[in-house]
């Protein structure tokens, strides 16, 4: 068993980013520039408070807090175990990225942008801290809400059909988990997660637990976008700014991969849903979703449409690592997680350059840009040749660890469908620095100029992130070295 | 000796990263000079390709006479990434970084006519140093990084004139690498996996070698590295990219980097090898001749060896015929390569398929591919060197230009007459193995095998025909085009480039036996399987003998057929038509693949929006009906339930807000679903 001990640093860290609020409200128009600090310095102080919790999660101590009990056996309760660390560090990081970068992106009601933002990040340490499945609902509905007015932020007619589209669809997601996780506390009991299954097939019924797990599914896998859950991803991407598509692939989307984690390794167990069966069901709709999504996404023109398809195909890469409930698919799954926030936050970030820059949302007319914008268009490609897995980024270690974990899981053809999503990826990524730095002629030398140096830092540290963790993989505190614990103490 | 070979003693040392670090380096020293300082900018290019040759020869002592391997540990991507130097790697890595040294000096010149200098002096340092990455790599999982690599860089080198021709030929070049790879990755994965190996070889005992698994893994494989050697039918990117690439990337095309695949072939074989150790060594040998029994995993080799003899023959055949037809010299040369990637393939082959007696194809493929990496890059460089001086590629409209450029003729000459496989130059010595080898394969081969013998003797006329085609229409008769006056001959640094390689060329021709003795037979001494005595007689042999000259004629008569025949009914001009190459139904597939796409989108919104206003009716008779039932609540209720109604009032007051009439119909695709899908899963799992 893991070592316990109590902390109140998870409620501490949760309340710092609500910090940013009374300085963006009371600042916000008169003096920007204080609100802009004090908002970066919320989002950068959760970074560091996060990070004082690192030496616990990798000796796999688990920090608890009690705050309050809302129904008898119900609690709102935090529990930060090695998992809920990786997952909170890897938010922080995209937060603080993107967090640089909307200071120059975004020029329009700053004020409601930073403070919803700076909500919906302590809303996601929630659900990366939670103790039981009702914490993680209460703050996975929150956080769900609160992303709506950075969804339509710019306020067209595009953003708000999307935004709304988006709150019908979480709506109702909601609604789907508050019926599992009713079902759940019904017939198992308790809501606690334990670091092992709570429900057991010896006093319930596997009907019944066949229905739980499935409204669950249908639950988080509308953030989780499985196919045919997806329906708001490629139009709530496009219409957002693109810091916050950046959040919505990088973070918000893997909460529900998370809610999915914690269903698989906290509620059911690993051994249980095996002897279920329903890990077949599973990979296979995981499969369904990354090819057919990869399909979608080549046709495309829209370039954060694009981009868009792309995340609904990536995102079931961390299914389809989990479901394979071998070692190593858990760690390429998990791996993932952080993997592909860097680089669809990159891309998303470099998106936003390109349209920031030059208007051009369609990569028909990108002809010669990477002569124009060259930084960017680089950093664009090396996190795009990262979608693709090629060697020494780090989307080549997942796709690796996914392989050998197909494999130890004795399901080898599902290697055919991590390589033809390769081989996808390819066919949709290629011809995008294809017509950026070879096509064409090369766009006017003289309007050379990247943009502000707050957005070209975070995309730059993004893309060298790509390279890092495709290189450096084992050096302590890296994703892997995370992921290894948690797999270890799961498997 | 030949408990010093299985077990080489490993010895600690930077030099393996020494060597791949130094091109990187210069790569990035390259890009930060840049186009301001031309001259600095070359010399830093020609020093650090200079010192990884420097560092590769440094290694040479330690490997090749010691038989010691040279490992180094890095601690990078997933931990034990290793590289480590055996005789078989270090040859490569020597051929590669002369090569690549010969090619680099020669660029400084050639490459003030081109754009972008910059970029190709760095990209092609970076392509070495993934390049020797490949063959120093102590592993499939560290090789396939650097194969990778390897690949996305050339693309660099390909792409680099950016006409139109160019970007044709990236296009095709990329897709057919990220393929390669991906074939290369999943039997990479399988190997890992099944063999449980952290070397090339299988691990000793596993069941690896000898369940049917290795076929699968040997024929991923084989698609991964095939696509690089320009095996047929995936050599699709070869003709194209050659002739785009500037000369000096064109000769690292087709000098080192078709060569990565030949020697990703070589590990496959050593692999079923290593099975060899695993049973216990030569014991094996005398096992079977006394049961008259090969064990499993040679069997396995044997069936292996068969498939790539024969895929050697169709890439001979196909590149040799496709070279005859050819007017622009660089595509000519091309299909040469694929040719003779063909001659290298079938003597890897028959060295698998004669199993412990086939280092004599091994030998010969191997040698074969040192030959190939000397002539080939040569008469890229002799033709860049046409080009430099007359920018013109139609050798229909060049000629008698060894008047004006005496010295280029003579190189490339030598390297004609080496590919040629002329005596006295290095191809007669790895045709004169090739030859051999297919003989001693014809006893157990039977017929079959025959055939082989006259489609290699039919090739090899072929290949007399259409070098000597390239020779004198470029070189000798008389000027078809203009300005014969204002060629020159080329600057003296391309010059002596091209000469260290055609000295090289004669070198190997004429010392056939130093070459087997201190580079292919230590290299042989890697594989277990082998019978040492076949490789001790291959030390011992003798090259310039009557009957292997004299096997050099019906080759010559039948080229000098060949070209009178084509000369006589203009052959040389017929065109294939372009139905009959397999490249026609690449291009139609992808076609289709995209168009299925397109119309499988298109088609799915159609479909949507034919059941859209199904949903849609439903959704809003629902709603409907839940406003009717809060209306009659209203009506019905108390003062009392009045107040609890309010809240589903709040509700539908939200609702409205938010115009969820129209979204009624996604909350009821979401419910359809949501009951198929429970459905469904509570039916098949029950």
């Amino acid at each position: 068993m893991s070592k316990i001990v109590h902390s109140v640093l998870p409620a501490i860290i949760m309340a710092v980013p609500w910090l940013a609020i009374p300085g963006a409200v009371l600042w916000g128009k008169k003096r920007p520039g204080a609100a802009k600090a004090v908002y970066v310095g919320c989002t950068a102080a959760t970074f560091l408070l996060i990070t004082t919790m690192y030496p616990r999660a990798m000796d796999g101590v688990v920090s608890v807090q009690h705050l309050v009990e809302v129904a008898p056996g119900i609690n709102l309760a935090f529990r930060v175990d090695t998992l809920g660390f990786y997952f909170a560090i890897l938010l922080s990081v995209i937060w603080l990225l993107t967090t640089v970068y909307s200071l120059g992106y975004i020029r329009t009601r700053e004020t409601r942008y930073y403070c919803f933002t700076a909500i919906n990040l302590s809303f996601c340490l929630g659900v990366a801290f939670s103790a039981n499945m009702f914490t993680l609902f209460v703050f996975y509905e929150l956080m769900s809400l609160f992303t709506y007015p950075l969804i339509i932020h710019e306020e067209t007619e595009i953003a708000r059909r999307a935004g709304l589209k988006y709150l019908v669809y979480t709506i109702t997601a909601g609604a789907v988990i508050l019926a599992a996780l009713i079902m759940q506390y019904y017939y198992g009991g308790t809501l606690s997660f334990l670091g092992h299954g709570t429900l057991n097939s010896e006093t319930i019924s596997k009907p019944v637990l066949l229905i739980i797990f499935s409204v669950y599914m249908l639950g988080f896998g509308v953030k989780a976008c499985i196919m045919p859950l997806h329906g708001w991803v490629p139009d709530a991407h496009p219409a957002a700014p693109s810091p916050t598509s950046a959040l919505l692939s990088g973070v918000i989307l893997k909460v529900g991969a998370f809610g999915i984690i914690r269903v698989l390794f906290d509620v059911f167990g690993i051994k249980l849903l095996g002897d279920l069966g329903v890990a077949l069901p599973m990979l296979w709709v995981a499969s369904f979703t990354i090819i057919v999504a990869s399909l979608f996404a080549i046709t495309q023109n829209d370039l954060k449409r694009r981009l868009a398809y792309s995340s609904v195909a990536q995102v079931s890469y961390i299914i389809l690592g989990l479901f394979l409930l071998s070692p190593d698919g858990a760690i390429g799954g998990l791996l993932q997680i952080a993997h592909h926030a860097f680089m669809k936050g990159t891309l998303f970030l470099c998106a936003g350059i390109i349209i920031h820059e030059t208007g051009k949302r369609d990569i028909r007319e990108m002809n010669g840009i990477g002569s124009k914008l060259p930084i960017t268009m680089l950093a664009f490609s090396v996190a795009a040749l990262g979608m693709m897995g090629t060697p020494l980024t780090c989307g080549f270690i997942t796709k690796w660890e996914l392989g050998l974990g197909s494999i130890q899981a004795h399901r080898p053809y599902f290697i055919a469908v991590l390589l033809l999503s390769a081989l996808l990826n390819a066919v949709y990524f290629l011809p995008i620095i294809y017509i950026a730095f070879f096509k064409g002629d090369p766009m006017d030398k003289l309007l050379k100029h990247e943009t502000s140096r707050t957005m070209m830092v975070p995309v730059i540290i993004g893309a060298a992130f790509v390279v890092i963790l495709g290189i450096f993989v084992t050096v302590p505190g890296l994703p892997y070295s995370l992921v290894k614990i948690v797999v270890k103490a799961l498997f | 000796m030949e408990n010093a070979v299985r077990s080489p003693e490993v010895v600690n040392s930077l030099l393996p990263a020494i060597a791949l670090l130094l091109p990187l380096l210069g790569g990035l020293a390259v890009l930060v000079v840049g186009d301001r300082r031309e001259g600095l900018r070359n010399l830093l290019a020609v020093v650090f390709s200079a010192a990884a040759f420097v560092c590769c020869v440094a290694m040479f002592p330690a490997v090749m006479i010691r038989g010691s391997s040279l490992t180094v540990t890095l601690n990078v991507l997933l931990g034990d990434f290793r590289l480590s130097v055996d005789p078989l790697g270090l040859i490569f890595a020597l051929a590669a970084s002369l090569v690549w040294l010969m090619s680099t000096i020669y660029a400084c010149n050639y490459m003030q006519h081109e754009q972008r200098r910059t970029r190709y002096h760095a990209f092609s340092l970076f392509t070495e140093a993934a390049t020797l990455g490949v063959f120093l790599a102590s592993d499939y999982f560290v090789l396939f990084v650097f194969f990778e690599l390897m690949g996305l860089l050339a693309y660099l080198l390909i792409v680099h004139n950016q006409t139109y021709e160019a970007r044709k030929a990236g296009v095709k070049y990329i897709y057919m690498t990220v393929y390669g790879g991906l074939s290369l990755l999943c039997g990479i994965l399988l190997f890992v996996s099944y063999a449980r190996s952290l070397g090339f070889g299988a691990q000793a005992g596993s069941a690896f070698l000898t369940s049917s698994i290795c076929f699968v893994v040997s024929g991923f494989m084989i698609g991964g590295f095939g696509v690089k050697a320009g095996m047929v039918p995936l050599h699709v990117w070869l003709p194209l990219a050659h002739p785009a690439a500037p000369s000096p990337a064109s000769a690292l095309l087709s000098g080192i980097i078709i060569k990565a695949g030949a020697y990703g072939f070589i590990r496959v074989i050593y692999t079923f090898h290593s099975g060899a150790e695993g049973v216990g060594g030569a014991l094996v040998k005398h096992g079977h001749e006394a049961a008259g029994q090969v064990p499993v995993y040679m069997h396995n080799l044997h069936d292996l060896g068969w498939v790539i003899i024969w895929l050697g023959i169709l890439t001979m055949v196909v590149g040799m015929v496709l070279a005859l037809v050819q007017d622009n010299v660089k595509r000519l040369l091309a299909y040469s390569s694929i040719s003779q990637m063909g001659y290298i393939l079938i003597g890897l082959g028959i060295g698998a398929y004669l199993g412990a007696e086939g280092a004599i194809g091994l030998a010969g493929g191997i040698y074969h591919i040192m030959n190939h990496a000397f002539f080939k890059s040569l008469l890229f460089l002799g033709v860049g060197a046409v080009y430099y001086a007359t920018h013109q590629l139609d050798m229909t409209k060049l000629g008698g230009l060894w008047r004006k450029m005496p010295y280029t003729t003579a190189f490339t000459c030598i390297a004609g007459l080496g590919l040629m496989g002329i005596t006295v130059f290095n191809g007669f010595a790895s045709k004169t193995l090739l030859h051999h080898s297919i003989l001693e394969s014809l006893e157990p081969g039977g017929p079959w095998l025959r055939a082989v013998d006259i489609i290699f003797l039919v090739s090899a006329g072929g290949t007399i025909c259409y070098i000597a085609k390239l020779l004198s229409l470029t070189f000798f008769g008389h000027h078809r085009g203009e300005n014969i006056h204002e060629i020159k001959e080329v600057p003296r640094p391309m010059l002596a480039a091209m000469g260290v390689l055609a000295a090289g060329v004669l070198f190997f021709g004429l010392f056939p036996g130093i070459v087997m003795r201190n580079l292919i037979v230590p290299v042989l001494g890697l594989f277990p399987g082998l019978d040492p005595e076949s490789v001790h007689h291959l030390a011992g042999l003798q090259f310039y003998t009557g009957p292997n000259i004299v096997a050099l004629l019906p080759p010559l008569a039948v080229g000098i057929v060949f070209f009178l025949v084509m000369t006589r009914w203009d052959l040389f001009r017929l065109r294939l038509p372009e139905a009959m190459g397999i490249d026609y139904y690449y291009s139609k597939t992808e076609v289709g693949f995209l168009r299925l796409c397109f119309r499988g989108s298109k088609r799915y919104s159609e479909l949507r929006a034919k059941y859209w206003p199904m949903a849609k009716t439903t959704g809003e008779y629902l709603y409907d009906w839940w406003q009717a039932l809060v209306k009659d609540y209203r009506r019905l209720s108390s003062a009392a339930l009045d107040r609890i109604v309010t809240i589903p009032m709040d509700i539908s007051g939200f609702a409205t807000y938010m115009r969820a009439r129209q979204f009624t119909g996604d909350i009821a695709y979401g419910v359809f679903v949501i009951a198929i899908v429970i459905a469904a899963l509570t039916l098949t799992l029950l």
